[in-house]
């Protein structure tokens, strides 16, 4: 499992990167990039998905 | 609906009077009776009212249909404020400027002033079993905390208040509507203060806080005077007003609801979670203006060129098709909300104001895990507003033991 941002639609919330610092960071405008390939391990699902959740633009996925 | 508050709210043409809505104290049941008007409904004013939070994420992630040019004129600012009335692109280059400036690696290092202030504000009336918690400590916390990185004097800081809440008392928030006399007054003193400052900061040189990078910066990007002005007077009304009331309403509800109280006085990592949901069912900006640039649709409506669309996004954060007892504060529920807004305009100042309201709530429940609202005191939240908040929020407590 993946997690990505949909760059056309961050706005820099921060959201992600405040609920899951292990997968999401922010740059030094505070958009948020992806860490490493996106790559989601057990313990970090959980955290994944609540990203996905509080996204406001929608713009941050889990895919396979 | 069938609460009686509805019967004049909303009139027998199906249009909504903001102004008769129950908010002042109780606003879960003006949530409610705007709802029940969704998902897209016309005011008393004839603007728009977008209601589900899908439309409402729609018009904010559509500036090119629903423009903020006009949207503010109501405010009484005599220069276009920058950067929430602008459109993109020019928005996209202002806040190309202003984001490294307020993106968390640029507020983070802040953390430990910001909770040296708020211990220090807490720890003036600690001993005492009582404060307002308003004059006390949610006006000057987010105020010193504006002023110093923003580059005004603290000295001046209560009058930049009063002039803060005379443009936002007489401001309306209908769009590309010409401010009242008492707006554009209150608007014009703040204005002439403001070109005061900038001329002397730029005459002066340096200083390290936004005003005095802003103006040293000699690159294509630089802001003109103009310009300069314009954000100026947005930062004041933001920089002064949004956690000030954003800690009121939250304050509010942890001083009547001792069950979410104890939660983070017990344990005080769910502050983060906490202060999401009170900004969601309780956050101070419930309307955000646009003004429709093209025949459009919206929600099944046809809106027309030129119309104010006023997006409510205090009901949106109560759609219930995107939460579960959406009137109920939960603190575990973990869900988008659009209290600091969406789209490119989302709120500048987020990370800060994130960041002021944990530290507020941690520093506070540190010292004064128990409060209640003073006995008798029924405080109300100003309305009609475009700033829910309140003004006066006496508490009782425990008076902490001297020896510390």
């Amino acid at each position: 499992v993946k997690v990505t941002i949909d760059t056309e639609y961050c706005v820099g919330h921060g959201r992600c990167y405040d609920v899951a610092p292990a997968l999401f960071a922010g740059d030094e405008d505070g958009m948020g990039i992806v860490n490493g390939d996106g790559s989601v391990a057990a313990d970090h699902f959980y955290a994944a998905s609540a990203a996905v959740r509080l996204c406001p633009e929608r713009a941050v996925r889990l895919s396979r | 609906m069938g609460a009686m508050a509805g019967d004049t709210a909303e009139t027998q043409a199906g249009v909504l009077c903001f102004d008769e809505l129950p908010m002042a104290g109780d606003r879960t049941a003006a949530y409610s009776i705007i709802r029940d008007a969704g998902p897209i409904t016309k005011d008393d004013h004839g603007a728009f009212v977008i209601i589900s939070r899908e439309a409402a994420e729609y018009v904010l992630k559509n500036p090119g249909l629903f423009s903020s040019k006009r949207a503010f004129d109501g405010v009484g600012s005599p220069v276009p404020m920058l950067p929430i009335a602008y459109d993109p692109p020019e928005h996209t280059r202002y806040r190309r400027v202003l984001q490294p400036f307020f993106s968390p690696r640029s507020v983070g290092p802040r953390l430990a002033a910001l909770r040296e202030l708020a211990g220090k504000l807490i720890d003036g009336f600690a001993d005492r079993g009582e404060c307002d918690v308003m004059p006390d400590f949610a006006v000057p916390f987010p105020a010193e905390v504006f002023l110093t990185l923003f580059g005004l004097p603290l000295d001046d800081r209560d009058r930049l208040v009063r002039w803060k809440d005379a443009v936002l008392d007489a401001a309306t928030f209908r769009g590309a509507e010409a401010p009242s006399q008492e707006a554009a007054s209150a608007g014009a003193e703040l204005y002439a203060y403001l070109v005061g400052h900038i001329a002397q900061r730029r005459s002066e040189g340096g200083g390290d806080d936004l005003l005095g990078q802003l103006l040293a910066d000699t690159s294509d990007e630089r802001l003109t005077d103009h310009e300069m002005l314009g954000l100026s007077f947005q930062f004041v009304l933001a920089g002064l007003d949004t956690v000030t009331s954003a800690l009121s309403t939250s304050f509010a509800a942890l001083a009547t609801q001792p069950g979410l109280r104890r939660q983070i006085a017990a344990d005080l990592s769910v502050i983060p979670d906490a202060v999401e949901e009170m900004l969601r069912i309780d956050g101070p900006v419930h309307v955000l203006p646009r003004v429709a640039t093209d025949d459009t649709e919206v929600a099944g409506q046809a809106i027309p060129a030129g119309s104010v669309v006023n997006v409510a996004v205090g009901a949106a954060n109560r759609d219930p098709a995107e939460h579960r007892d959406p009137d109920t504060i939960d603190f575990r529920r973990q869900e988008r909300h659009l209290a600091l807004g969406g789209g490119p305009h989302r709120c500048l100042g987020s990370h800060l104001a994130r960041m002021e309201m944990r530290v507020a709530f941690e520093e506070w429940h540190r010292r004064i895990p128990e409060y209640e609202l003073k006995p008798g005191s029924r405080p109300e939240v100003r309305w009609p507003t475009g700033m829910i908040g309140y003004d006066s929020l006496p508490l009782v407590f425990a008076p902490r033991r001297s020896a510390r």
